[in-house]
């Protein structure tokens, strides 16, 4: 075995001079996500780019990785939509509430049963009733009674508190909700968009501080 | 806060969730510097240093799961590429973990009547030199490490770098005549 011929300095440093990096193509890219896609290694994320965006959205996303552990269980998709409804409980208003716990309750059961048929039927009333406390929201908002409940004087104060809540409940449920659909149709760049939009408007801070204020129970 | 995500955690969203946003974020922190690798292993082709990164990144994401964080993701990417590199030449029938012969400097070239830059004489070199002068001198692999990766012996390895600087000097010193 031969004696290793050394490098001079020279040459060192000619070699600790060679650029580390290169610029590869963006068509390679854009290649081998297609690859990792058709291999079902990477799932279709419309508007997926890899940018600071992105990562903040991933990060954002890491505590929604932990919820959703068990992905494509039937009863997790009605619990979900239960939890969406649990929210108009929480939010301290009074027809969402009523609302709220109608549809958890009916949803409980079917968690129990772990019908599909039953789990579709009942997201649909989830739904109706979510719409249909919106609607009364907005109607309570623009109502010139606002300010009497039950023959009572309720504090303009504490009405304006109450709609507030009311639409933080509002976008937190449509928030979990377009999570479950992404879920359910991954591939589906409508409801993709739906989410980040909301997650733009969920996690906007607002004032310095975080918009959301939504309890989940 | 977003440039924070380790290479672990992003990692792991592709694993977890499929996460191309991740897996996109982590394919541009890396890709310039294994890019630069490959191309300077298939000694500055394009089209071959490309598909040895395709390689290269399929192979890393279908293994993902498997990998046990005990070196950097950097570097077991690029002892995957090697690996990829190694399958390609052996594909193509070209030897790169063998002791190369006595070598001759290439009579002309594209860099007439110019001094060669170490980039171009690396790409002249010879697979077997070049892959090793590479991995030792530009990349900072040890012997050990290399003969692992190529499947020789430290002395061998060592025998190979010998001639693959002797060489490299040859080039760096010659000026190309035209024919």
């Amino acid at each position: 075995m031969r004696d290793e011929v050394e490098l001079t300095p020279e040459e060192k440093m000619a070699f600790e001079k060679l650029p580390r990096e290169a610029s590869p193509s963006d068509l390679l890219e854009e290649r081998i996500v297609r690859t990792l896609r058709e291999d079902g290694i990477l799932r279709t994320a419309a508007g997926a780019s890899g940018t600071a965006a992105d990562v903040a959205r991933i990060a954002s996303s890491r505590w929604r990785r932990g919820i959703a552990a068990g992905w494509g269980r039937p009863w997790l998709v009605a619990a979900a939509s239960m939890a969406a409804s649990l929210i108009l409980f929480g939010s301290g208003v009074f027809l969402g509430q009523w609302m709220g716990a109608r549809s958890a309750e009916r949803l409980m059961l079917a968690v129990r049963e772990q019908d599909n048929a039953l789990l579709a039927q009942r997201v649909q009333e989830t739904g109706s009733a979510y719409a249909r406390a919106l609607a009364a929201l907005a109607a309570l908002r623009d109502s010139p009674a606002t300010g009497a409940r039950g023959g009572h004087a309720v504090p303009a104060a504490r009405v304006a508190s109450e709609l507030q809540q009311g639409s933080e409940a509002a976008l937190g449920a449509l928030y979990a909700a377009a999570l479950e659909l992404v879920r359910l149709a991954p591939d589906d760049p409508d409801v993709a968009q739906i989410l980040e939009i909301l997650e733009d408007r969920r996690f906007a801070p607002v004032n310095g501080s975080r918009r959301t204020k939504t309890m989940w129970y | 806060m977003t440039d924070e995500l380790s290479d672990r955690e992003l990692a792991g969203s592709v694993v977890a969730a499929g996460d191309e946003a991740a897996f996109r974020v982590l394919y541009r922190r890396h890709a310039p510097t294994v890019y630069r690798f490959t191309l300077r292993l298939t000694g500055g082709d394009v089209a071959e240093a490309e598909d040895l990164m395709q390689e290269t990144w399929l192979s890393a994401s279908r293994g993902l799961a498997r990998f046990e964080w005990k070196s950097a993701f950097r570097t077991w990417l690029m002892g995957i590429a090697l690996n990829q590199f190694r399958e390609l030449a052996r594909k193509k029938g070209r030897r790169i973990a063998t002791v190369e012969g006595e070598w001759e400097v290439p009579a002309a070239g594209a860099d007439l009547g110019h001094r060669l830059d170490l980039e171009r004489a690396l790409q002249l070199l010879p697979p077997g030199f070049r892959t090793v002068l590479v991995l030792h001198d530009v990349e900072g692999f040890t012997h050990r490490e290399i003969g692992e990766q190529l499947g020789i012996t430290d002395g061998a390895c060592k025998s190979q770098l010998h001639e693959a600087r002797r060489a490299m000097r040859r080039l760096l010193n010659a000026r190309l005549e035209t024919a």
